[in-house]
């Protein structure tokens, strides 16, 4: 590739980024196109231009520049910008790692682990959605099946938190517990509690989720 | 965004006497799911600012035809720390406020406001409070005394879930306002 191809795709993932963090869906649809047109990668499109993009709405939340409904905006951008670059894919995009997710037994509330979902697609790994009020026998099994390399664990009762140490206790039952990273989080739980149930990680929201995933792989 | 019918929220789950209600933005967002209200939000100003008039409505008149001695009103999904100080102020505060002042008429019983809820009137000079103190007594029992009053009594400044407690905060309603 020439330098000066080179710098004009550079140029795009960047306006490609922009348009995300300004929330501005017609324009990073307009870029899209336009990088499949130019027969750009789309896979680097995907991951500086949108995942990119995402990575500094992340910054701007934990600056407290931005708020969730920034973010539920922005998250929607990615999404439809990746609709289009998809199109010009030869072949799937890469995926940083499989996450099965779901709210833990007896928690209906799963605003925050929707929001981690968006967060995680648009960082580029794969996620199955579970759902609210999960069994520990589901989450087991649905990560297996699914060949997960991540269970990741929501509550916002403090009255369900027991209910996580189950999925790790039946794990172990089953030997399967080294087959899968278990993070958690929600407002009740905390970094302790995660180290006392022998949980891999804690994040407290959706950026530090992108951040915890990305620290685990890439060790 | 689609219109949507709003119903008042459940009795409290051990005592019949308490009406447990979200505001009007807990209501909308709820209603709407929270992640498609939190879009709007950003996408479509003028209709959840319709949405929520309405639903502020809504639970006026719904509240009014039931009547319970306690009304306890929370505002979960208006956080500032998701939704920003200015967003809050913008879509929960005057619909929470409309509310207030749709139920102000009413001539008895208790209208008692989450803690986060009573804290924010407070700061921006909607609610004056006074603690008054007592020995220990179960706040559901505290409330019920000041429902048999013959005018409506705000009260906030504690979970509606506490056991016990030695103190009430007694809300005034500043007049220019409501």
């Amino acid at each position: 590739m020439t330098k000066s191809i080179e710098l004009k795709q550079q140029y795009f993932f960047e306006c490609l980024s922009q348009s995300v963090v300004d929330m501005d869906e017609k324009q990073a649809k307009k870029i899209a196109k336009m990088i499949i047109n130019e027969s750009m990668d789309c896979n680097k499109a995907i991951e500086i231009g949108l995942s990119g993009g995402m990575a500094r709405v992340g910054t701007l939340y934990e600056t407290g520049e931005y708020f969730i409904p920034d973010l539920l905006v922005c998250a929607d951008v990615v999404q439809e910008a990746m609709t289009v670059l998809r199109t010009g894919l030869i072949q799937n995009p890469l995926s940083k790692g499989r996450v099965v997710i779901g709210t833990i037994f007896g928690d209906t509330h799963d605003l925050g682990k929707n929001i981690v979902i968006l967060f995680l697609m648009s960082a580029g790994y794969e996620v199955l959605d579970l759902g609210k009020d999960v069994s520990a026998r589901s989450f087991v099994d649905e990560a297996v099946k699914w060949k997960a390399d991540i269970i990741a664990i929501s509550t916002l009762m403090t009255t369900c938190m027991k209910n996580i140490k189950d999925v790790i206790d039946l794990l172990i039952t089953e030997n399967k517990r080294k087959q899968f990273r278990i993070i958690i989080g929600g407002k009740p739980v905390s970094f302790n509690f995660a180290t006392i149930i022998g949980a891999d990680g804690y994040a407290e929201n959706a950026v530090q989720t992108v951040k915890l995933l990305d620290t685990i792989f890439s060790k | 965004m689609n219109r949507m019918n709003y119903c008042v929220a459940e009795m409290h789950k051990q005592y019949d006497n308490i009406l447990e209600i979200s505001a009007p933005y807990s209501v909308a967002a709820e209603t709407a799911g929270g992640l498609v209200f939190y879009k709007q939000l950003r996408l479509n100003v003028s209709a959840v600012h319709k949405e929520l008039d309405r639903a502020a409505t809504d639970l006026i008149v719904q509240i009014n035809a039931i009547l319970p001695q306690i009304i306890s009103i929370a505002d979960p999904y208006a956080n500032p720390k998701t939704i920003s100080e200015t967003h809050q102020r913008e879509f929960s505060l005057p619909y929470l406020i409309q509310l207030l002042r749709g139920l102000e008429t009413n001539s008895g019983g208790v209208v008692h406001l989450c803690p986060y809820c009573s804290l924010l009137l407070e700061k921006y000079g909607i609610v004056n409070t006074e603690i008054v103190s007592f020995s220990a007594k179960p706040y559901v029992a505290v409330l019920t005394e000041y429902a048999q009053s013959n005018r409506l009594v705000f009260i906030g400044g504690q979970c509606i879930h506490t056991k016990t407690v030695n103190k009430i905060f007694l809300l005034h309603l500043s007049n220019s306002i409501l």
